[in-house]
């Protein structure tokens, strides 16, 4: 199965995923110390299992909010798509804030 | 010649750092995203400006921040009212803090000193004694420089620390770190009377002495500094560590984060979900002229015109706006409150401290007592277990050429844990002490003038040193129980000590000792 998160051209930090489409996305960090803590997608708490959390993309615009924690302070974070085939895709690759430990995902499901 | 290259590349790096921070107060929540725009190579540049222009990436504290720019009181207020909330249930759960003298005082009830330092003021009574001969009673006052020096010069005790701070410490450096104690004995009489044992002592030894005692006089002072342990997170004990905490708190680290995430889905939703076409477009407007600004000043103009945009757009879209931003900044200080403090708890697990311990004991010469202590948490967060090693010398010449420098050297270990309760709001403590102390020279006293020379019917006339107790190891073993009253920051330590003789007397000992304790700090922000 191939990975179905496509970055949206027309759009800044936007993704374009089918309507229904069953997305896995993982965390991982440079130190491997950090945690995916929590998630919520379109305001609803989203099942994690950490380092991964899983969400059906329904047809239009979605919003996916996760936290991170890590100990290092200078951590990197990569946010990867599990295709479900034994490989994983970035689509996120961003500096740990610990000030800021939330990052959000616009994903266009069409 | 190297002293000037130093210099100048200070200077340098001053004036580049000072260029990259916003002329704007309100853009400086971005500042690190404006000197990355600025310093991005060509090809970097516009992948910048994306990272800035998404503000659901990232930037939602950030945003909230500049929001708040516009009324900084309004900010600070409710920022300074959630840290005082957080701040009380920190001091509320601490276990390394030491109110009471140290084991050679005469008024001690502690056997070991914990190595943590009072967040402000704290002050103990205490009735008992160590390895003293006699009991006294003494007034403790410790102290934190920093924040008794804000205290006194009109500032708050313990300074709010912005949010963009709280990774890295918040309080003068060094004075932070420093604290003070301060001891008076209370005793009212001038002399106490102790009795001997007559096959243990020197030959000679009457069967009783009169000792000096205090009377309201002062007897003691310390200073201490507390070094931090930071952990290296990159090596292998730390990973292996993390793993055990993270497994330990992960409920705590989820519902953190949940209610994080759902703040922030429920505040933003309305503008980068429901609206996102329209928010889009702001983002395509400002892009090509944030592209354009190519000096600070310009890009500062557009960054802000641009989060001017989004926040009108807010404003417009997201209801009851006001009240939305101050529940998402709430959460972001609740979050990084409860979430730095786990983390500092598995970053400074172990904590080091030093101090110098001056002391006049009573009825004996004065000493100088140096003092390393460690406090960790083995057992996890709720106890504490506490190391001392201490080496005392007398300060006279004219006794340390009489009967050498060194007094003794002293090791000391305590395991302390909750009694009930959760981290902050517990009963009580119960701790088990250990200490031994090695007497290198014999104990000494100071005898008053209506004493007779040992062995003698002549009056002494005047004070002398003389020796009384040989040297030897002294062992002494403490259960102590600690009542804490409430969040009132009054505690009331008990404890029973069983030694095999004191630093005078060689006969065994069991005794008991009571305190009342008093830490301003846990009544920091209890309202």
């Amino acid at each position: 199965m191939a990975c179905q998160l496509k970055r949206d051209p027309n759009g800044i930090h936007r993704f374009l995923a089918p309507s229904g489409a069953a997305i896995t996305l993982c965390v991982s960090s440079s130190s491997g110390l950090a945690h995916l803590t929590a998630a919520n997608f379109n305001n609803n708490p989203a099942t994690v299992n950490d380092p991964c959390v899983k969400f059906t993309v329904p047809n239009g615009i979605n919003f996916l909010v996760i936290t991170v924690v890590s100990p290092d302070n200078q951590d990197t974070i990569t946010v990867s798509e599990d295709c479900g085939d034994g490989t994983k895709t970035p689509i996120d690759h961003y500096a740990y804030k610990p000030s800021d430990p939330a990052r959000g995902f616009v994903i266009v499901g069409q | 010649m190297r002293k000037y290259i130093f210099v100048s590349l200070l200077l340098g790096f001053s004036l580049l750092h000072a260029q990259s921070q916003a002329n704007n107060p309100a853009l400086r929540p971005f500042n690190d995203e404006l000197r990355t725009i600025l310093t991005a190579s060509p090809n970097n540049r516009p992948g910048a400006i994306d990272d800035f222009l998404c503000i659901e990436c990232s930037h939602y504290n950030q945003f909230v921040q500049y929001a708040n720019g516009a009324d900084p009181h309004r900010a600070d207020g409710l920022a300074k009212q959630v840290q005082q909330k957080l701040a009380n249930q920190v001091e509320q759960s601490r276990l390394d803090l030491q109110s009471g003298s140290s084991p050679g005082s005469s008024g001690s009830s502690s056997a070991v000193v914990k190595a943590g330092l009072s967040s402000i003021l704290s002050t103990a009574i205490e009735s008992g004694a160590i390895t003293q001969a006699i009991n006294g009673n003494t007034i403790n006052v410790t102290g934190n420089v920093d924040a008794v020096a804000r205290f006194l010069s009109g500032a708050p005790p313990i300074p709010f620390c912005p949010t963009s701070q709280v990774n890295k410490g918040c309080g003068t450096p060094v004075l932070k770190d420093l604290g003070f104690s301060v001891s008076v004995d209370t005793d009212q009489n001038s002399t106490k009377t102790a009795s001997t044992s007559t096959t243990d002592n020197p030959a000679g030894t009457p069967s009783s002495v009169n000792l000096l005692a205090g009377k309201n006089r002062f007897s003691g002072a310390t200073l201490k500094y507390v070094f931090r342990n930071p952990r290296d997170v990159h090596s292998k004990e730390f990973q292996s560590q993390w793993t055990g905490f993270y497994e330990t708190n992960e409920q705590k680290f989820k519902d953190a984060g949940a209610q994080l995430s759902s703040i922030l889905a429920k505040v933003f939703s309305p503008i980068i979900r429901d609206q996102n076409a329209a928010y889009t477009a702001i983002q395509m407007k400002h892009k090509p002229l944030l592209l354009a600004a190519t000096n600070q000043a310009a890009l500062e103009t557009e960054m802000a015109s641009y989060l001017d945009d989004v926040l009108a757009f807010g404003k417009a879209n997201i209801p009851d706006f006001e009240n939305q931003l101050r529940s998402v900044l709430s959460a972001y200080m609740l979050y990084l409150g409860n979430v730095n403090q786990m983390l500092q708890t598995i970053n400074e697990k172990t904590v080091f401290s030093a101090e110098y311990d001056f002391q006049r004991p009573q009825g004996q010469p004065d000493t100088s007592a140096f003092r390393i202590m460690s406090s960790f948490n083995p057992f996890g967060p709720d106890g504490t277990f506490s190391v001392n090693l201490a080496g005392t010398f007398y300060n006279s010449s004219s006794v340390s050429s009489q009967f050498g420098r060194w007094r003794d050297a002293q090791a000391s270990l305590q395991l302390e844990r909750r009694i009930g309760g959760d981290m902050a709001n517990y009963p009580a403590r119960f701790s088990l002490a250990a200490y031994f102390q090695y007497m290198v020279s014999p104990g000494l006293i100071s005898l008053d003038s209506s004493n007779f020379a040992p062995g003698t019917n002549i009056n002494l006339g005047q004070s002398a040193a003389i020796a009384l107790a040989p040297a030897g190891p002294i062992w002494i073993g403490e259960a102590k129980v600690t009542l804490k009253l409430k969040s009132s920051g009054a505690e009331i330590p008990i404890s029973i000590t069983q030694s095999n003789r004191t630093d005078l007397i060689k006969s065994t000992t069991t005794r008991g000792h009571i305190g009342l304790t008093f830490d301003f700090g846990k009544l920091f922000g209890s309202n």
